[in-house]
């Protein structure tokens, strides 16, 4: 039998095995990478960012303890405002997926950046040196003095430039933003700065802030922390603190989402509802997204939870997808049998044993084989960056028995005289 | 002596109704060098009696020999092997694969040879015979590209490719117009008188006619030789 021609003759059924067998061989690379490491609860932290989640993400929107989200001071809202913390457990930076938000649960690596000048306009401006403190969030809070105020030029929302006096504390902080939020915020939104007064979240309370203003593009900040070193400040947010917070400014962060996260609504009975429909409107339920309401003591559960879930639904598709490629090779080599009947029966009359007939059926779905492990190879290498030999090795060997035993099965139910029945097949 | 000889030989198919018997106490003995036709209606069992012969069905009951061998209790590779240095088939559609070249077509009975030739010598004689059956300039076209004259000359080299010594065509010229039919008899006659013993299944007395001997067969049995 004539391999290489027979596999041309049949060619769409082996590239769509081919396929499939690629499909399976670079999914267990991936079970392999991130399945086997997270199996302890240990590691659900660790995988909270590095584990790609394929099919499914989930949003949660953590509300506070009470029975409600936060509501804003009557002062300001007139009683009709409610914010609320979204977190996005996966990847922020995975392609398509907006960062809807920041989580509280982020490490507190705290350094002190203390501000040696502001370049504008690719100028640099001297000011004095102050505290200020970055966390991991590109939140920066910063005490301003006149100095710095009277250097920096951007709109605020009376629709006129900074002026010092901006930063004097009213009934909010004033916040200014890099140029990169221009997109997510506009001159004069709420925001809810968080002020933590330790480490460990024990003094935690809100204040309100208010965008006044935007740096413009690629403002930086000079600093030195040991060092000199240069800050873009397109990433930033910068808070103006009045002399009360001077020295809590290591402790302030602002939580992006938090114009997302503010709904109004006369009815507190109707947050909830009024969150959902909120992340509908911005897109973030559906397509494999799923949104899930849950506070704070329990988000950690909840997203434990939505973790096994996701790796019980990952085994089982890879399950399905190991059993539906078996089912395959035993379908196309089911059709290529009979699409080769009559050359087989050819070949029978002329001396071939149906041994040796299964034994071409074997090298063939042998170089295919191969050719779906370089593939597969080739691909885990690239995307998933890991393969298991092991798991390629056993796949390869259970294959060949599958061919193996199908073949053998099908040619010795057939009678020679069933492959010559030549009247019943066309050539 | 015989180099085929069937006696009794019975076949019954099972349906899911009925027993169906194709084949009733056939007796024949076949000599080295026999031209024979088989002739018989559309149903006869002229077809089956030939898939018997050719090892290609088994019968279900009776004694069948292959020169002084017993064809009984042989397995699988055995059957083949004897099909294989026996038996050249030529068949009304041709029986080539079409994907394959002439020279693959005619290549095959050697692929499954017991004692394999050298490529060296098997080319040489595929040249040979394909030269002698004026397909000789066509021997890397593929098979499906050739007319159905052409097509039934491919078959016959592959028939002598392996010097077997007898020929079983079951209706040659059955897909075949009348210039081509008459080529392909002429052949056949050539190769009966150059000491092939061949065995030709027809519903057509005219095809019938150029062969020496005929056996007439209906409802399965022979009538008349």
């Amino acid at each position: 039998m004539k391999i290489f021609k027979n596999i041309k003759k049949n060619i769409f059924i082996y590239i769509f095995l081919v396929a499939i067998l690629s499909v399976v061989l670079i999914f267990s690379s991936f079970m392999y990478k991130n399945i086997s490491s997270v199996n302890k609860k240990n590691n659900y932290i660790n995988s909270y960012f590095n584990i790609p989640n394929i099919y499914m993400m989930m949003t949660t929107y953590t509300l506070a303890d009470g029975p409600y989200v936060d509501k804003l001071d009557k002062e300001y809202d007139d009683g009709g405002l409610y914010t609320f913390d979204a977190q996005l457990f996966n990847q922020a930076d995975k392609k398509g997926i907006k960062n809807f938000g920041v989580t509280r649960q982020g490490v507190y690596a705290s350094y002190s950046i203390e501000i040696e000048e502001v370049k504008c306009n690719k100028k640099f401006i001297q000011t004095e040196p102050q505290q200020v403190y970055q966390q991991d969030y590109p939140n920066l809070g910063i005490f301003i003095n006149d100095l710095f105020g009277e250097n920096i030029k951007f709109p605020i929302e009376r629709g006129r430039n900074f002026k010092t006096k901006d930063f004097k504390e009213k009934e909010y902080l004033p916040i200014i933003a890099g140029c990169d939020y221009m997109g997510s915020f506009k001159i004069g939104d709420a925001l809810n700065i968080k002020v933590n007064k330790g480490y460990m979240e024990t003094e935690e309370k809100f204040v309100k802030g208010k965008i006044i203003g935007f740096l413009e593009k690629d403002t930086e900040l000079m600093t030195y922390v040991g060092g000199s070193e240069i800050i873009n400040a397109n990433k930033l947010v910068l808070i103006g603190l009045s002399n009360e917070y001077k020295y809590d400014a290591g402790f302030f962060g602002v939580f992006r989402e938090t114009l997302n996260g503010v709904v109004e609504t006369k009815n507190p009975l109707e947050v909830e509802e009024k969150i959902m429909e909120l992340a509908r409107t911005m897109g973030y339920e559906g397509k494999g997204n799923i949104i899930k309401l849950s506070y704070m003591k329990d988000a950690f559960n909840d997203y434990v939870e939505f973790n096994d879930s996701s790796y019980s639904s990952y085994y089982k598709i890879f399950g399905i997808s190991l059993v539906a490629s078996l089912v395959i090779t035993i379908l196309s080599i089911y059709l290529i049998i009979r699409k080769n009947k009559y050359d087989y029966g050819v070949l029978l009359i002329n001396g071939a044993t149906k041994n040796k007939i299964r034994n071409s059926i074997l090298l063939e779905n042998l170089i295919i084989l191969l050719i779906a492990d370089v593939i597969g190879i080739i691909l885990s290498l690239k995307y998933i960056g890991a393969i298991s030999p092991l798991v390629f090795i056993g796949y390869n060997l259970v294959m060949m028995v599958i061919v193996l035993l199908t073949s053998s099965l099908i040619l010795k139910n057939k009678k020679t005289i069933e492959f010559i029945n030549f009247n019943e097949q066309n050539n | 002596m015989s180099i085929l000889k069937l006696k009794n030989i019975n076949k019954t198919f099972d349906t899911k109704s009925e027993k169906v018997v194709a084949l009733n106490d056939i007796s024949l003995e076949v000599e080295k060098g026999d031209f024979i036709a088989i002739v018989g209606t559309s149903g006869s069992g002229k077809t089956t009696l030939l898939n018997i012969l050719g090892l290609l069905d088994q019968k279900t009951s009776g004694d069948y020999w292959i020169e002084d061998k017993k064809i009984e209790d042989l397995t699988e590779k055995e059957i083949a092997r004897l099909r294989n240095e026996n038996f050249g088939f030529i068949l009304q559609n041709y029986a080539l694969i079409n994907d394959y070249s002439v020279y693959d077509n005619i290549k095959i009975p050697l692929d499954y040879r017991y004692k394999k030739f050298s490529n060296h010598k098997a080319g040489r004689k595929i040249k040979d015979i394909a030269k002698n059956l004026n397909i000789g300039e066509k021997l890397k076209q593929p098979a499906k590209n050739l007319s159905g004259g052409q097509k039934q000359r491919v078959a016959i080299a592959r028939a002598l490719i392996n010097d077997t010594k007898i020929i079983l065509a079951d209706e040659p010229t059955g897909s075949l117009d009348k210039k081509h039919t008459e080529e392909i008899l002429e052949i056949f006659k050539e190769l009966n008188e150059m000491g092939k013993t061949i065995i030709l299944i027809t519903h057509d007395e005219k095809v019938a006619s150029i062969c020496k001997k005929i056996v007439h067969i209906e409802d399965g049995e022979i009538v008349n030789e």
